[in-house]
């Protein structure tokens, strides 16, 4: 389990991370979305170990992250901008990480050199920007941790090539039980993969739930309300509304039986209820407390 | 494989060493180059065997001379690879994302960058042991020696530059850094040096080099010495001919390398420290810490305010013929302000990464600059803390040095204590009159050439009080003295001349039975023979004996302060004095007299006659000489300015034209005249430092350069 509880980070004053938790259960695929500046980086460098936090603490399996190198053999990341040395090869950087990852498994290696098709050989600053981040995937899944975090992961990757990766990634979590925790602004795609989800900005983590409590807690009702009923009834608690034909859409926060349960008492000709999108979600979950919803939605 | 322990991984370790291998590998060549061209000229005949003892010579020249310089930049290059990654947010991310510690960093970083320190040396050591076995020269010792020093002054110079590292987030800030802070003890020394000797009456501007112990470089090549005996032995079938040996060769001093080595290794502490405590985010940044900034602010600004400041006064107000020495304190504060003001601001911007710096929040700082420059002016120019009316009293004096009237005199409280108290009398003369030596100065160089120096001239007064404490004070006077001011009670040059030529201070001149001072050597110059000759040690005694009997006579001593060079032969006597009984110039041949013969030196005359070193043929004054150099000058005026008739074809091309017939004679006897030095003022001294008793201010004299080194130089 990854947990942070209370973390401040100060950058000459400002307080880049303001309190922030989190808690990413083991074996689960955290989502980690907000705008930008939020602090989403910040804190994905607290839990890898660069940064250390000013307050508070960040943990893994109840330990320490900061200066623990016998738990960070089991921390894999990829950062938004990965590094390698200026004239090293695939080869070279696979070597690199195996002297460091004592797990780091040629076997994989190998595999993996299949579905990347990168020629080992070449160096890695004369490949493109999508070729580098699959080699930042091939040689970290080596690693074979059991915490994995990325940072904008997929950025400049072709959809097929993302989505193999995911594949892959998706693949270590259900065999091996690896946790992973993904920072993206792609809400649709963090909709297929994840699992848990959490919200940040200014530097705190907002909200924190799994898809389904988040998906269950709010709901997409389409509602024909009987001839005369022209408007919504001010009566109902609705976070937006809206109208096509005579079909109403409205969005409430409650669970869908309690919406229908509400409706029914003005006798609608239909009431149905319709899943949420990771996007609406965030919409209407931050809408209502003005928050830029714009920056963190593709 | 990893390692199980985190403080070491070989990976880093042998990837550092195969990333930067350029920098190791070119400096391994260059190093490699010296031993293989030794090599290659033994080989093809050019060199001769080389001797162990030869070659010991050469291990610890590069140790004492080479290695430190070369070590001070290649360091700093070995650190700027290995703590590279330091230095970009990208690396940095990715270094301390890896299971190891920062310890573990630390020592596998510190080892690879000390591994490519060694491997150039190394291999250099390698080919220099091959010369050693092909030339003959093989010595274990001195070799192994050298390798310790070497290797210590490794150890130091890449710590350094690892502390240095550890406390800058930008690579180029990390070379500059390092240089400042290895040479920022003789820069401040200099400046302050500077700065205080144009405001401080009295303080002159010497280089001391108390501060060189923080400036490893300076203090190696200046401390560290080869220390080489030779023998003389006849040459190999020429018994008459004989050639220097080498007899032994040590390494003087090579104790401050094994200091510096510890410095080092606390220095790796301290990076170490810094490291721990470093946060990521910092890459970048020109200074890492937190409490740095403040620190590099104001210290930017203070240096760019001492140096700057002043370079600013000159080029600014010396440009308006202000007089330059001493400085004017408004001008000089202004100057400080402008230059303390761009120092604090562009470190401001450096920090904040911007141009944009100009706005409130610095305005506390521009008012500490502004407060300091003043105050540092102010506490200095007004001589707040008393600095230049310091006299230190007889009670508080190991001995006093004086320069003074081309002599330098020794005075020690237990059997001068009047003399001293004399002294002080006079040094408290000179402070009281401070206002009209400076101006008297001023106007005299002002309106130079109107100068009579048969009335009028310059002198040094220069003082070194060593004190029981072990420090010293150090005053130097330049004065300008006239012969009006020398009749009136109670002026300094008054004081001055009754001082110099008080019946103890003209023996002392001698240095008459002093058992301090062994003389050593003498020589005589006779300038119309334009000769030279050396005494022997019994013609030394001789000589020094007759002058003593003239000085006793009345016949020497009294020094003259203006022109009158009517009354002194153009014969020179200079004597080198063996210094024992003062600890700090102990067995050192620091001192040296010069004696102008006088017409009336009948003892000393004598006694040199009779040895043959002068004719009464000899015996010209240095006015006649004068004339004679006059005339020499006027002859060559015209071969170098012919008529113009020599360029109409009267004389063939190429032909020499000599002086017309009355001045043949002469001319061709003074075309071998030694080459002279007017003395002016302000060459004075420098022509003829020490122990003439006669005329600083008179025609032109040839001083040997060896007369220069004087105790009073020292």
């Amino acid at each position: 389990m990854i947990q942070a509880e209370n973390v401040v980070k100060l950058f000459d004053g400002f307080r880049a991370l303001d309190g922030a938790s989190l808690t990413v259960p083991t074996g689960s695929v955290y989502g980690l979305v907000g705008p930008n500046g939020a602090g989403k980086s910040t804190i994905i460098r607290h839990l890898t170990g660069i940064y250390r936090q000013d307050s508070g603490s960040v943990q893994m399996n109840g330990e320490n992250v900061w200066e623990n190198p016998a738990l960070k053999e089991k921390i894999a990341a990829i950062p938004d901008d990965w590094f390698y040395f200026n004239p090293s090869t695939v080869r070279d950087m696979m070597r690199f990480y195996r002297g460091f990852y004592p797990r780091f498994s040629m076997e994989r290696y190998e595999k993996l050199k299949e579905v990347f098709q990168i020629d080992e050989k070449r160096v890695i600053r004369r490949l493109s920007k999508g070729m580098q981040k699959q080699v930042a995937f091939w040689l970290t899944l080596c690693c074979m941790p059991d915490f994995l975090i990325l940072d904008e992961p997929v950025d400049g990757l072709d959809p097929v090539m993302r989505r193999q990766v995911w594949s892959l990634v998706m693949g270590d979590v259900s065999q091996n039980g690896t946790t992973v925790l993904v920072s993206s602004h792609n809400l649709r795609e963090l909709e297929d993969v994840c699992d848990h989800v959490g919200i940040m900005d200014h530097g705190k983590v907002l909200v924190e739930r799994s898809l389904e409590q988040l998906q269950d807690n709010m709901v997409k009702l389409q509602v024909v309300f009987p001839e005369g009923v022209t408007e919504v009834p001010a009566e109902l608690p609705t976070l937006h509304a809206s109208k096509t034909g005579r079909v109403h859409t409205l969005i409430m926060r409650m669970n869908a039986a309690e919406a229908e349960k509400m409706v029914s008492a003005y006798h609608p000709l239909l009431a149905e209820a319709v899943p949420l999108t990771l996007e609406e979600i965030f919409i209407y979950e931050l809408g209502g407390v003005d928050y830029e919803v714009k920056d963190i939605l593709l | 494989m990893k390692l199980k322990t985190s403080f070491f991984n070989p990976t880093l370790y042998v990837k550092n060493l195969t990333r930067f291998w350029p920098l190791w590998g070119l400096t391994s060549f260059f190093g490699a180059l010296i031993p293989i061209s030794g090599i290659m000229m033994y080989l093809n005949g050019s060199m001769q065997r080389i001797t162990p003892l030869e070659l010991s010579q050469a291990y610890y020249g590069g140790v004492a001379y080479f290695a430190p310089i070369v070590m001070l930049c290649y360091c700093v290059l070995c650190a700027m690879a290995v703590w590279s990654y330091l230095y970009n947010a990208r690396s940095v991310g990715m270094m301390h994302t890896l299971p190891i510690s920062r310890e573990g960093l630390f020592v596998t970083n510190f080892l690879s960058g000390m591994t490519m320190v060694a491997i150039p040396w190394v291999v250099t050591a390698f080919f220099c042991v091959i010369l050693s076995l092909v030339c003959g020269g093989f010595a274990a010792g001195p070799l192994f020696l050298t390798i310790l020093c070497v290797f210590g002054e490794g150890v130091f110079y890449f710590s350094s530059a690892t502390a240095a590292a550890f406390i800058t987030g930008n690579i180029f800030a990390l070379p500059l850094l390092y240089f400042l802070f290895h040479f920022l003890a003789p820069l401040l020394e200099s400046l302050i040096g500077t700065l205080s000797s144009n405001l401080v009456f009295g303080l002159s501007h010497i280089y001391t080099g108390v501060a060189d112990w923080l400036s490893p470089t300076v203090y190696i090549v200046k401390r560290v010495k080869v220390n080489s005996v030779y023998t003389e032995v006849p040459y190999p079938g020429e018994p008459n001919v004989t050639t220097s040996v080498l007899q032994s060769v040590t390494l003087e001093n090579a104790w401050i390398i094994f200091v510096y080595t510890l410095v080092g290794l606390a220095l790796l502490g301290v990076g170490y420290v810094l490291y721990r405590y470093r946060k990521s985010e910092c890459a970048g940044e020109v200074i890492a810490m937190n409490w740095g900034r403040p620190v590099f602010r104001y210290g930017i600004a203070a240096l760019l305010a001492l140096g700057g400041g002043q370079l600013l006064y000159i080029i600014i107000f010396n440009s308006f013929d202000l007089d330059q020495d001493p400085y004017h304190i408004l001008p000089l504060i202004f100057c400080m302000l402008i230059a303390g003001l761009i120092g604090y601001y562009g470190a401001c911007m450096l920090l904040a990464k911007t141009l944009r710096v100009f706005h409130k929040g610095t305005l506390r700082g521009v008012g500490i600059v502004a407060a300091g420059c003043v105050a540092v002016c102010c506490v200095v120019g007004f001589d707040m803390l008393g600095i230049a009316r310091r006299v230190p009293s007889v009670d508080s004096v190991k001995y006093v040095r004086l320069y003074t009237a081309n002599n330098t005199y020794y005075l020690f409280p237990d059997e001068d204590a009047d003399v001293i108290e004399q002294l002080r009398a006079v040094h408290k003369s000179i402070i009281d009159e401070r206002g009209y030596a400076q101006s008297a100065m001023k106007s005299a160089n002002r309106n130079e050439s109107e100068i009579d120096f048969t009335q009028n001239t310059y002198v040094t007064f220069r003082l070194s009080y060593l004190l029981k404490n072990g420090l010293s004070v150090d005053r130097n006077y330049f004065l300008y003295l006239s012969k009006d001011r020398m009749s009136e009670p109670g002026t300094y040059d008054n004081m001055m001349d009754s001082f110099v030529n008080s019946t103890e201070m003209k023996l002392r001149r001698l240095r008459f039975n002093d058992s301090r001072f062994r003389v050593e050597s003498g020589n005589i110059s006779v300038q119309k023979r334009d000769d030279g000759f050396e005494f022997s040690s019994r013609e030394l005694s001789e000589i020094l004996n007759a002058i003593a009997d003239d000085t006793k006579s009345g016949n020497w001593g009294q020094y003259d302060w203006f022109e009158n060079d009517a009354d002194i032969y153009a014969v020179q006597l200079f004597f080198w004095y063996r210094v024992n009984g003062i600890e700090e110039l102990s067995d050192r041949v620091l001192d040296n007299i010069t004696v102008y013969l006088r017409p009336g030196m009948a003892h000393t005359i004598d006694a040199l006659k009779r040895m043959g070193y002068v004719t009464d043929d000899d015996l010209i004054t240095q006015e006649e000489m004068r004339k004679i150099w006059e005339e020499r000058d006027r002859a060559e005026h015209r071969i170098y300015n012919p008529p113009e008739a020599y360029y109409e074809g009267e004389t063939p091309l190429g032909s020499i034209i000599y002086p017309t017939e009355e001045v043949t004679t002469e001319a061709v006897d003074v075309f071998d005249a030694p080459e002279t030095v007017p003395v002016t003022p302000q060459t004075a001294e420098a022509t003829n430092p020490n122990g003439a008793d006669n005329n600083p201010n008179s025609s032109p004299q040839t001083v040997p350069e060896s007369s220069a080194a004087s105790a009073g130089s020292s």
